[in-house]
């Protein structure tokens, strides 16, 4: 079994690169095969394309497109059919290599139908139908086979990387289209897409072949079990509105694409022959390939931080309107005429392609972000899957339905009509436009909601347009409630700049929120805010919380002040939290003789009969920064019968950063009682607090719950360091407190909404990768071998069964632990709702067990996953080790004779739980089997009792004689059965105490 | 002096401990203490607070009640196992018969086990669940059992005028009979169920 150890990251110029192209150590090579095959793919479809364009144009003319568009999209449909279908027939890496094939071959039949003048017809008119459909299921393969072979953090950062290969392909394939037509010519230039195409689908066989671990091995059946449950879920209220106005937004955008290629088509059709078609399309796509490529490398996701998502969404609706506005305007004949459609269009063209493949496309995802997690995947793929095939086709039925009406009316004019399928588009467009403007304001509403309910991550909303809504929400008469939500969301997205927001609201807030705002815009005090922060406080009869904030926000944010201002509040009779705090302001901004009047005040407050009065005196102190005069009643007030004094003390000790009493904040952690105060006051610590967290979590003579305190407190501080250091740690322990360390890193990785930590991320990725990760796993796996190894080794064993039957129940313990490690860890590297739907189906009965499996080997893509899989098998353990065995060579059999069995098994003492550990020598005493003199005395210092009771007990069996020596030494052991133990031995064997 | 291998396997025959991992409850072993009774002593005494429950290591105890005794337990036989979840009056008293040694476990020492690892809560609640399953199963089948005797008695009642039946209640006893009674082995002791000495009744949560 080898351990865990760290990964090697590259170093030097790979190590720039990959920081350059921002992906991670082991995701370079599949992120450039999925760009290599995509690009490889999307140049053959785009060769296709201009080829089929060009004869289709040539031999029907541009008015048969919409009839191309209605059945295009009843095979887009058909085929996405066929995708589901294929994956219920075949495993699913067989099915992608398929369909990339099955993308291709057709070109051949193409092509040899094209050498029969009888049959150019029909297979233009096929060819044309191909390319239409074949596109959505490019994206479909390319999307699907991507969400196998990266999980949800890495896709992030590949799949950009990826989907630009459909940009390069548009450059190469457009520009090397006027080379190819002048040497090979319009109809080989399908052989040449044909054999791209090939060789994308040959990538994808390489790919699918070296991740075959990525992908499930049967055919799918259940795999959406894990995740059913969610998708029945209703939208309802504002969501439901909310998802009509997206699929409106996207039925729109699709339509306009098509009515725009449509007129685009028709108008090179009218100007152009078929060679120059293809020429021309080939350097038109070309050159706005590159342009695509610059603006979604450079441009695109700036613009959209900059501007906010809708007002980068409404750049293309508002192109179209002006493009489309001016070309029509000027195509009258009383201005250029008909001729100036061509150029019109083609600009119009250029700017919709542009503009939607680039600004369009980044906002995507950030328009479904409002959208629950739960339901999200399955809006956008009903949005991909049928909205869009279906505005396909209501394209081209609308395009249809018009020239049959032309026809009717007597429009024949082809610039007549030209001009009125224009004025069409800019009225489609001014709708699209109203559907952004409408979806703008129900966006920042659900955004609201959801982040309120802690939904959302704000990783890519608009926080200026969120910051918002937030005053909106504020200053509208609404609950209390929402208005407290308001401003935590606010602290929580931006609490340097709180103040701005809230300062000017301060006096039309309730109390209780005026405290909250004090409080918050008291992180960071600035003057500017000084006149609102002074109303408050003079205000007659101010709440004296209020006022005690208002004054310490004054003081803290003013660099010149007047110390007698503050005297006034020292009297008795003024509050006491008003007092202390004019007190802890005075200890900080006085002179000499000041801090001691603020002193004297202080010190009657803390030792005050009423319980108030010491609560108030410690929470000054903790203002005060100062604390040395006044520690002298620190000792007793940690002492105080008062929990509430104790706690205030706690987090004055924390605010003050008193390291003489840092040792108090760890000892508190041990008591329900003050143990909240502790916490806080610790993590209030952060970083300063961490090297003695982690000396007392890796103490194992303290006590274990004592210690996950401090390893859950360093996951609540959750800075960088704080992070690094549970990390680090989780490579090098084992057993519980790695267990613990895990759910300590869980928490916060899988923390949802504003409160997640904005560094858990970068501390996996730098310090552990997916392959430190998967070298845990490994570990684990390993050790679920050696106990499985045991636990064969030493049945049948005879004599006493009760040691046998513990040792194997502790063995059975650990390994339910290593498969519940295993768990864990995978929650790091796969979807953690799928993981844990797989974990409970496990328990239940052989049908849940089956579909806890299919769901695993659905979205795990760890190398080892036959062997986890073969782990979690019902099989027997014979079996079930020797297929482990066989399956990877973490795990190797040999036989052993029980004896060395228990011999290894204590050579592996540091993985092994206490418990197991002492049943090892309670079977070794009862089966008189000999144990090594390391094993005895390593575990002889264990810090558990009954493990040193386990040994003692062996060693009056195996060897008296040590033990005499021994037992002097352990007379006084802190654990009362063992020193009980000691002493009967030492009775027994007369063992003198101070021996001579 | 027991060993703390002695203690886990008295403690694993207590029934609401039965389910769960000897390295949870060998660590509640060890906090337990060990206590010897005279003979005739009272361990403990009806319609008195208790907060802690005891395993007969040796000896032999009577549990008794307004001086009817309803059982006698010997080793392995623990009493007053719910009185470490609530603090409710004893139901019944129990009496050393002779010199006993007990293993006691009080409220804290499993509240702070419990605290630090809080899989014996999950454990117990299990089993807890579980044991309402079993009696909320046992109720359904004895309310059929007496709306099919009173269907019955209606008949023969149509046959017999004059005759009339009172319906049986039943009170929520794990054993199923009446809960004044314990549950006897079939050599005639006490059978160390489910907090033997008082009958689970209508315990609250």
């Amino acid at each position: 079994m080898r351990l865990a150890s760290r990964h090697d990251f590259p170093q030097g110029w790979q190590r720039h690169l990959l920081n350059l192209i921002n992906l991670r150590p082991g995701e370079e090579e599949r992120t450039l095969l999925m760009f290599a095959f995509y690009t490889a793919t999307s140049m053959g479809i785009l060769w296709l394309e201009v080829s089929s364009a060009a004869l289709f144009l040539g031999e029907y003319g541009a008015a048969t497109l919409p009839l191309i568009y209605i059945f295009s999209a009843a095979v887009g449909l058909g085929l996405s059919g066929v995708y589901s279908w294929l994956q219920k027939l075949f495993p699913l890496r067989w099915v992608i290599v398929m369909i990339a094939l099955l993308m291709a071959f057709p070109i051949l039949l193409f092509r040899w139908g094209l050498t029969f003048p009888w049959l150019v017809g029909s297979m233009v008119i096929a060819m044309r139908l191909w390319i239409e459909a074949i596109y959505s299921l490019n994206d479909l393969n390319l999307s699907v086979t991507a969400n196998q072979l990266f999980n949800i953090r890495e896709i992030k950062r590949a799949f950009p990387i990826i989907s630009s290969g459909n940009l390069v392909a548009d450059i190469l394939s457009g520009f090397s289209v006027y080379f190819l037509l002048s040497v090979v010519g319009l109809e080989n230039v399908l052989l040449m897409a044909f054999l791209v195409m090939v060789l994308g689908a040959a990538i994808l066989y390489y790919l699918s072949l070296n991740y075959e671990h990525a992908f499930p091995d049967s055919p799918r059946r259940q795999a959406e079990d894990g995740e059913s449950h969610q998708s029945k879920q209703r939208l309802q209220g504002a969501m439901r509105q909310y998802v009509v106005l997206l699929f409106s937004f996207f039925v729109l955008a699709q339509m306009l694409l098509f009515s725009i290629e449509f007129q685009f088509l028709n108008q090179l059709e009218i100007r152009l022959d078929v060679e120059a078609i293809a020429a021309f399309l080939g350097i038109f796509s070309g050159v706005l390939g590159l342009i695509e490529l610059i603006t979604q490398w450079f441009t695109s996701s700036r613009l959209i931080e900059r501007k906010g998502v809708f007002t980068i969404t409404l750049v293309l609706p508002t192109a179209i309107l002006i493009i489309g506005g001016v070309t029509l305007l000027a195509s009258y004949p009383a201005l250029m005429g008909a001729s100036i459609l061509f150029v019109g269009l083609v600009v119009l063209k250029f700017f919709d392609e542009w503009l939607r493949y680039t600004l369009v496309a980044t906002t995507r995802p950030i328009l479904f972000q409002p959208i629950p997690d739960q339901i999200r995947s399955k809006v956008q793929s009903l949005v991909g899957g049928i909205a869009e095939p279906l505005a396909m086709g209501g394209t081209g039925i609308a395009i249809l339905l018009t020239i049959q009406i032309c026809n009717r009316l007597g429009l024949t004019d082809s610039a007549a009509q030209a001009r009125l399928f224009l004025l069409g588009t800019i009225l489609a467009a001014a709708v699209w436009f109203a559907v952004v403007a409408l979806l703008r304001s129900r966006y920042l509403d659900l955004l609201v909601r959801s982040a309120e309910r802690g939904l959302m991550s704000f990783s890519d909303a608009n926080l200026r347009v969120l910051k918002r809504a937030f005053v909106e929400q504020l200053e509208s008469p609404g609950s209390e409630d929402n208005k407290r939500s308001c401003i935590e969301l606010l602290c929580s997205i931006d609490l340097k700049h709180v103040g701005e927001v809230l300062s000017p609201l301060l006096t039309s807030l309730s109390p209780a929120l005026q405290r909250q705002s004090l409080e918050a815009m008291l992180e960071y005090p600035n003057p500017a805010f000084l006149n609102e922060v002074k109303a408050l406080a003079e205000v007659p009869k101010q709440h004296p919380e209020i006022l005690a904030l208002a004054l310490r926000y004054t003081w803290l944010s003013q660099e010149h002040h007047n110390i007698n201002e503050l005297r006034p509040y020292l009297r008795p009779e003024v509050d006491a939290v008003v007092r202390g705090t004019a007190a802890s302001l005075m200890l900080r901004r006085g002179n000499s003789q000041e801090r001691a009047e603020a002193t004297a005040t202080l010190r009657k407050m803390l030792i005050h009969h009423r319980e108030r009065e010491r609560v108030m005196g410690c929470r000054a102190l903790g203002d005060a920064d100062y604390m040395e005069s006044l520690s002298i009643y620190i000792d007793d007030l940690l002492q105080d019968p008062s929990l509430r004094v104790r706690r205030a003390l706690l987090e004055a000790i924390a605010a003050t950063q008193f390291k003489k009493y840092y040792p108090s904040l760890l000892k508190a952690l041990q008591y329900k009682s003050t143990r909240d105060a502790a916490v806080h006051s610790l993590t209030r610590l952060g970083n300063d607090a961490l090297p003695m967290l982690e000396t007392l979590a890796r103490d194992q003579y303290k006590p274990e719950f004592l210690r996950h305190q401090a390893w859950q407190v360093m996951g609540s501080i959750g800075t960088f360091q704080a992070l690094e250091s549970l990390v680090n740690n989780l490579t090098t322990t084992w057993g519980n407190t790695r267990r613990c360390i895990l759910r300590t890193l869980l928490n916060v990785y899988l923390e949802t909404g504003v409160k997640r930590s904005s560094v858990i991320d970068a501390v996996l990725d730098q310090r552990l990768g997916r392959q430190g990760i998967e070298a845990l796993i490994d570990t684990e796996m390993a050790f679920v071998g050696q106990m499985l190894a045991a636990k064969i080794d030493l049945t049948n064993l005879g004599g006493t069964k009760t040691e046998v039957e513990l040792l194997q129940e502790a063995l059975d313990g650990l390994e339910h632990d290593a498969i519940e490690r295993l768990f864990m860890l995978l929650k790091f590297v796969s979807p953690a709702n799928a993981v844990q739907a797989a974990q409970v189906s496990l328990d239940g009965s052989t049908l849940s067990w089956a579909r806890g499996i299919e769901i695993l080997d659905n979205v795990l893509d760890i190398t080892n996953k036959k062997s986890f899989l073969i782990v979690l098998d019902r099989r027997p353990e014979e079996e079930k080790l020797s297929r482990l065995a066989d399956s990877t060579n973490l795990v190797t059999y040999r036989p052993m004779l029980p004896n060395e069995r228990l011999r290894q098994l204590l050579d592996l003492r540091n993985f092994l739980s206490d418990w197991a550990l002492a049943c090892c020598f309670h079977l070794a005493r009862i089966q008189h089997w000999n144990l090594t003199a390391e094993h005895t005395l390593a575990a002889l210092q264990h810090p558990t009792g009954f493990v040193r009771e386990a040994v003692l007990a062996y060693l009056n069996v195996a060897s008296p004689k040590a033990l005499q020596e021994l037992l002097p030494m352990m007379s006084h052991d802190p654990d009362e059965l063992v020193e009980k133990q000691v002493q009967q031995l030492i009775d027994r064997y007369s063992v003198p105490l101070n021996p001579a | 002096m027991l060993t703390s291998i002695d203690r886990l396997l008295f403690i694993r025959g207590v029934p609401i401990f039965k389910e769960l991992r000897d390295d949870f409850l060998v660590r509640l072993a060890s906090v337990m203490d060990e206590v010897i009774f005279e003979t005739n002593y009272t361990i403990i005494t009806e319609g008195q607070e208790g907060r802690a429950m005891y395993i007969v290591v040796s000896g032999k105890v009577s549990v008794h009640l307004q001086g009817q005794e309803l059982a006698r337990l010997d080793e392995g036989a623990c009493f007053g196992e719910m009185s470490v979840f609530d603090a409710e009056p004893r139901s019944a008293s129990v009496t050393t018969i002779e010199p006993c040694q007990c293993l006691m476990l009080t409220q804290q020492q499993l509240y702070d086990a419990i605290d630090d690892t809080p899989g014996i809560a999950v454990n117990i609640i299990r089993l807890l669940s579980r044991r309402i399953r079993e009696l909320n199963q046992d109720i359904n089948r004895k309310q059929q059992q007496t709306s099919r005797q009173d269907s019955w008695s209606t008949n023969k009642a149509a046959a017999v005028k004059g005759t009339t039946h009172a319906s049986p209640s039943y009170s929520a006893n794990p054993q199923g009979g009446d809960s004044s009674i314990p549950p006897q082995r079939s050599n005639g002791t006490a059978m160390p169920g489910w907090d033997s000495a008082f009958p689970l009744g209508n315990v609250p949560y």
